[in-house]
């Protein structure tokens, strides 16, 4: 299950809409403290945010995919240690 | 108490460990001038090249064609006729590819630069940006602005790899561009998706199909005016810029040499 999610995120990248991975990256947090989901979200700004572009006034341009890995990696630990465990 | 107190300690070092590594790929990929962001870029082109080929094949090689389809193809007997009609189809398909090259052709006489195919999905990036499939071996520079067949300016080359290249365009979100509408100068701020907006007062003229200019692309066209929305009780109307083709229909565009 890790695997092919883990998969779907990842083409999703270069082939389906943003929400694909975004969605991904959730369904992984959610039940494992993935690596997988911050690694998509780390190749989701590096493949698609320029070099160059980070402005602290435009919050487009900041890794919104990679704050947003890290953010859930880290958000929902309480949650998995609490069923989990 | 001690198994809930390690186990805690143990993921939080793992965590903290992802972190780090997301931090350290950031660090190297900058350090490195980019590599690991021009590597990643390659493979996606390279996975969406490959996709549309195979997408393409599929589709024509009849696979998923409907079951009625195929029982009126079986009860008439034509293979033949769906042999001719496949490629009838792929005709027609290099016919609509050759008709935007001959534009492209004709942007080429009046302009310097390269006429090269988009490899990705524009709709699969969240920060309004697509690859093309050329790169610094190709020519294309960092800045370099690209146009569409019909000579309209959409984006930017803001990386470039060997044989690829990144292009962000003028309307990404959130994105500000400066251009003259009924002779007025104002600041178009781009939602995404081919689509810009900005306020114009009431007394400049604006109607819809009026062609958008910007000084920052050389005075060349940037959209039409989509939609004009005005309030007898405003002082400013809303302008809403389109492209007259959507970008996701577009197989090729035209990179200017220069970054003008």
């Amino acid at each position: 299950m890790r695997i092919s999610i883990a998969i779907i995120g990842f083409l999703g990248i270069a082939l389906a809409p943003w929400w694909i991975p975004a969605l991904c990256m959730i369904l992984l947090s959610l039940r494992w403290a993935a690596l997988e989901a911050v690694l998509i979200g780390v190749f989701m700004d590096l493949i698609w945010q320029g070099s160059g572009m980070l402005t602290s006034t435009s919050w487009h341009t900041w890794p919104l995919f990679t704050l947003f890995g890290i953010a859930l990696l880290w958000g929902f630990e309480p949650l998995r240690r609490r069923f989990l465990f | 108490m001690n198994l809930y107190r390690r186990t805690n300690t143990g993921s939080k070092r793992r965590l903290i460990a992802m972190t780090l590594l997301v931090i350290v790929l950031f660090v190297f990929d900058i350090l490195s001038g980019g590599k690991v962001r021009a590597l990643a870029q390659s493979a996606t082109a390279n996975i969406s090249t490959t996709s549309a080929r195979l997408f393409s094949d599929l589709k024509y090689s009849g696979l998923f064609s409907t079951r009625a389809h195929l029982a009126a193809q079986n009860q008439a007997l034509e293979s033949r006729v769906a042999h001719y009609q496949e490629q009838a189809a792929a005709y027609q398909a290099l016919k609509q590819e050759n008709a935007q090259l001959q534009t492209l052709a004709h942007l080429a006489q009046d302009n310097t630069g390269t006429t090269t195919p988009i490899v990705s999905s524009p709709r699969s990036s969240p920060y309004g940006t697509f690859l093309i499939g050329a790169g610094s071996a190709d020519n294309i520079k960092h800045n370099a602005l690209v146009l569409t067949d019909d000579g309209f300016a959409i984006g930017r080359v803001t990386d470039v790899s060997t044989h690829t290249a990144l292009v962000s365009a003028l309307f990404a979100p959130d994105s500000k561009i400066n251009a003259l509408v009924g002779g007025t100068s104002v600041i178009f701020t781009g939602q995404g998706g081919d689509n810009a907006r900005a306020q114009v007062p009431r007394g400049v003229a604006v109607s819809v199909g009026d062609i958008i200019t910007s000084r920052s692309v050389s005075g060349r066209p940037i959209g039409i005016v989509g939609k004009v929305e005005s309030n007898p009780a405003d002082a400013y109307s809303v302008v809403l810029m389109r492209l007259p083709q959507n970008t996701s229909s577009l197989r090729f565009v035209f990179v200017l040499s220069g970054t003008q």
